[in-house]
C-alpha cells in the first residue's frame, strides 16, 4: 500500500491512542482467555463432585409378602442396563430341614429324592420330631456383600477347602448352613423346599453341597446359596414339573435389589429406568440422590452464572472494542479528509486504516496471549481481533463515508 | 488553449427535505498560465462549483472536461491525485506528519521513492519561501500562512497543472494573504499553472487575470 509507511509514522506519533488499542485488546484477550478457565475449573469441580459422591438405591417389595415379588425380568434388565457399578440381589424360599442322623435314619444314606420326600413327610407329621425340625429360609445372594447378616458373621464362618466368600457369585449348587443342623463340610444335604406359586405352595426336595458352616443362630437367615444357582434351580424345577405333566412355572422373583449408580452423570437415565421398572405399585423404589443434589446444586448454579455472564462479558468487550475503534477513527476524520483530498479512494483509505488497526490489535492480542499463555485459545484470540477490527472497519467507513463535498465546507 | 472546461454545469443538492439548485448552467474555459478568481455573495455556489471542478462529485447536468475527457469518464480519485491539487481553508495538512512529510506524501501515493520525494519536497518548500528549519516541524507549530504555503508546496510537488483553492486566505491576516496570493500569482505567470481561487477578498480578486462573478448559482460576468 503506497504511503503506508507515513501512516505508521502518524500512528506512532499518536502514542496514547495506539497504547489504548494495544492495552485494551491485551486486557480483553487476557480476560477472555482467563474466563473460560474459570468456567472449566468449575466444570471440573462439578465433575469431581459427581464422581466422588456415591448414589445408592434399592428396589423392594412394597408390602411384606410371603414370597419375593420383584419380577426376575426387572432384575435382569437392571443387570443389563450397565448403569450400575454394584448390584446386590437377594431372593429366598421357605424350607424345612432335619438333622443329618434323623433324616438318614428315616430315608437311608444317599437316599433317592422320592425316599427323602417321604421321610420329610413322615417326620413333619410326627409330633415328637417337632423339636428337631428346622423351619427356615434359604436365601439366595449374588454376592457375599449382599447380606448384612453374612457380613456380621464373616469371621466365624468355616469354609470347605477351595471355597470362600466369592462362591456366592458363582452358580454352583452349594450352601452355607448353621453348624447346628449337624452336617459336615462337603456333605450334600437334602432340604424340603416350599415354593409359593400363584398362592399355592409346592414342595420339593433340594439337594445342595455344604461348603460353609457358621456357629449360632440368625433369625432372618437359615441358609444361603448363590442367587444364580437358585435361579437355575427354578428353571430346572419348572422343566421337571413340565415333564411330570404339571404346569407350574417357577420364575425366581427377587426380594431386594440394592444398587450403586455407576456414573452420576447418568442419573437421569437411571431415574427413567427405575420409573419404567416400578411398573405397578407393588414395588417401592428408592434412590438416595439427595446428598448429590444438594452438593451439586450450588456448583451448577455457579456454573450457569459463569456461563451466562460469559456471553455478557463477551458482548461488552466486543462493544468496548467497537467504541474504542470508533472513537479513534472518528478522531482521525481530518486525516481521512486530507487523504481523500489528495486523491485516495474511500476503499484505499479504509484498507489503510484497517491494516493499521489490525496490526495494533494483533500486537495487543499477542501480548494478552503471552500473559495468559497457559490457557491460550486461538479461536478466542481470533474473535477478539475480529471484533476490534470490525469495530474499526465500521467506524472508518462511517467517517470516510461522509459526503466528500462536505470536505471543503467543513471549516472546523 | 483551455485545460479545463465547465460546460453548462448544473448542480442540485437533493436532500430529504428540499432540493437546492446550487449551480445553474455555468459555461467557462480555464487556461494554463492564468489566475482566476471566483467571487460572489455567501451561498451563491462558489464552493459547490469548485468541488465539481475538483471532481469531488459529478455535475447533475452538464460536464467538466479535463484534457478533452469529462470527469464522469475519469476515475475521479485518480483525477484528484494526478490532474488537480486542491487547497482549502482548513483540513489541509496531516497534523501528525512533519512539513516535509506532508509535502512528500502525495508523491509517495504516485509511487515516488521516499528519498526522492523528500528531495523534491525541499525544493518546493524553498519555492514557497520555507527554509530547512521548517522541514521537521509539525503543522501545529506553524502560523496559518505558513501552513497554507506548505499546502501550496504540496500542490506544486504534484504533476497537476491545475491548482484549486477555496478561500485559501480565509484564516489569514492581510500580510500573509498578500504573501500567499502573490505566490499563487507568480506560479500562474511564471510556471504556467492554471490557478482557480475562490475568495471573498475583493482586493485580491482585483489582482486576478480573470474574475468569475457568481450570483445565485449563475455566472454573471
Ligand atoms: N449539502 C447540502 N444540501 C443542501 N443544500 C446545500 C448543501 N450544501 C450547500 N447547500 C446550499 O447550496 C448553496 C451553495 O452553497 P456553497 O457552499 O457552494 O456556497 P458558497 O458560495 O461557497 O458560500 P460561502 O461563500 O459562504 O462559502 C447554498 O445555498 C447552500 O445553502
Ligand atoms: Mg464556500
Amino acid at each position: 500500500m503506497k504511503g503506508m509507511t507515513y501512516l505508521w509514522r502518524m500512528a506512532l506519533r499518536r502514542k496514547a491512542a495506539c497504547l489504548l488499542v494495544v492495552i485494551s485488546t491485551a486486557v480483553a484477550t487476557v480476560f477472555m482467555l482467563f474466563y473460560p478457565s474459570l468456567i472449566e475449573n468449575t466444570r471440573q469441580r462439578l465433575d469431581e463432585t459427581y464422581d466422588n459422591i456415591t448414589v445408592t438405591g434399592s428396589i423392594a417389595t412394597a408390602n411384606i409378602m410371603p414370597a419375593p415379588q420383584i419380577p426376575n425380568a426387572v432384575w435382569h434388565e437392571i443387570q443389563e442396563s450397565g448403569l450400575f457399578s454394584q448390584l446386590y440381589g437377594s431372593s429366598f424360599f421357605k424350607l424345612y430341614a432335619f438333622p443329618k442322623e434323623l433324616l438318614e435314619e428315616k430315608a437311608g444314606k444317599d437316599a433317592s429324592e422320592q425316599l427323602n420326600l417321604l421321610a420329610f413327610q413322615t417326620l413333619l407329621a410326627d409330633e415328637n420330631q417337632t423339636a428337631h425340625r428346622v423351619k427356615g429360609r434359604m436365601a439366595g445372594y449374588n454376592s457375599f456383600e449382599a447380606a448384612d447378616e453374612l457380613l456380621r458373621i464373616r469371621d466365624d464362618i468355616t469354609w470347605l477347602e477351595d471355597y470362600d466368600e466369592n462362591c456366592l457369585a458363582g452358580e454352583e449348587r452349594i450352601c452355607i448352613i448353621p453348624e447346628s443342623w449337624g452336617y459336615e463340610l462337603g456333605d450334600t444335604i437334602s432340604l424340603l423346599s416350599i415354593i409359593t406359586l400363584d398362592k399355592s405352595e409346592v414342595e420339593g426336595i433340594l439337594r445342595v453341597k455344604v461348603v460353609a458352616t457358621y456357629p449360632g443362630k440368625i433369625t432372618s437367615l437359615s441358609a444361603a446359596m448363590p442367587l444364580r444357582s437358585m435361579e437355575q434351580l427354578a428353571e430346572d424345577a419348572t422343566a421337571a414339573h413340565k415333564e411330570a405333566g404339571n404346569h407350574y412355572t417357577w420364575i425366581l422373583n427377587l426380594e431386594d435389589v440394592f444398587f450403586t449408580v455407576k456414573d452420576n452423570q447418568q442419573l437421569d437415565e437411571v431415574k427413567a429406568l427405575l420409573q419404567k421398572l416400578r411398573g405397578n405399585d407393588m414395588l417401592s423404589v428408592r434412590l438416595d440422590d439427595k446428598t448429590l443434589k444438594e452438593t451439586v446444586k450450588p456448583i451448577e448454579s455457579n456454573l450457569a452464572q459463569l456461563e451466562g455472564s460469559f456471553i455478557f462479558f463477551f458482548v461488552m468487550i466486543a462493544a468496548i472494542g467497537f467504541f474504542i475503534s470508533f472513537l479513534l477513527a472518528r478522531g482521525r476524520k481530518t486525516e481521512y479528509a486530507v487523504m481523500c483530498l489528495l486523491g485516495e479512494s474511500r476503499a484505499q483509505i479504509t484498507m489503510k486504516a484497517l491494516t493499521e488497526q489490525f496490526v495494533l490489535c494483533l500486537v495487543g492480542v499477542a501480548i494478552g496471549a503471552l500473559i495468559e499463555r497457559n490457557s491460550f485459545d486461538g479461536a478466542i484470540c481470533a474473535v477478539i481481533l475480529l471484533c476490534y477490527t470490525i469495530g474499526a472497519a465500521a467506524a472508518v467507513m462511517l467517517n470516510v463515508g461522509v459526503n466528500v463535498m462536505d470536505i471543503l465546507r467543513d471549516k472546523e | 488553449m483551455s485545460i479545463l472546461q465547465a460546460q453548462n454545469v448544473h448542480y442540485i443538492y437533493q436532500s430529504k427535505y428540499q432540493k437546492v439548485h446550487a449551480v445553474k448552467g455555468i459555461d467557462f474555459e480555464f487556461e494554463e498560465g492564468r489566475f482566476y478568481a471566483i467571487v460572489g455573495k455567501s451561498g451563491c455556489g462558489k464552493t459547490t462549483f469548485l468541488s465539481l471542478l475538483a471532481g469531488l462529485d459529478l455535475p447533475t447536468e452538464g460536464q467538466i472536461v479535463y484534457n478533452g475527457k469529462s470527469t464522469a469518464e475519469h476515475n475521479r480519485d485518480d483525477y484528484r491525485l494526478r490532474a488537480i491539487s486542491l487547497i482549502c481553508q482548513s483540513y489541509n495538512l496531516f497534523p501528525l506528519l512533519t512539513v516535509e512529510e506532508n509535502v512528500a506524501y502525495p508523491m509517495l501515493l504516485r509511487g515516488v521513492k521516499e528519498s526522492e520525494a523528500k528531495h523534491i519536497a525541499h525544493k518546493k518548500l524553498k519555492d514557497v519561501g520555507l527554509g530547512d528549519t521548517y522541514y521537521n516541524r509539525l503543522p501545529a507549530m506553524l502560523s496559518g500562512g505558513e501552513q497554507q504555503r506548505v499546502a501550496i508546496a504540496r500542490a506544486l510537488a504534484s504533476d497537476a497543472r491545475i491548482i484549486l483553492a477555496d478561500e485559501p486566505t480565509g484564516n489569514l491576516d492581510t500580510e500573509n494573504s498578500e504573501i500567499v496570493f502573490s505566490l499563487l500569482q507568480r506560479l500562474a505567470h511564471e510556471e504556467g499553472y492554471c490557478i482557480i481561487v475562490v475568495t471573498h477578498d475583493t482586493a485580491i480578486a482585483d489582482k486576478a487575470d480573470e474574475v468569475l462573478r457568481l450570483r445565485d448559482g449563475a455566472l454573471i460576468g
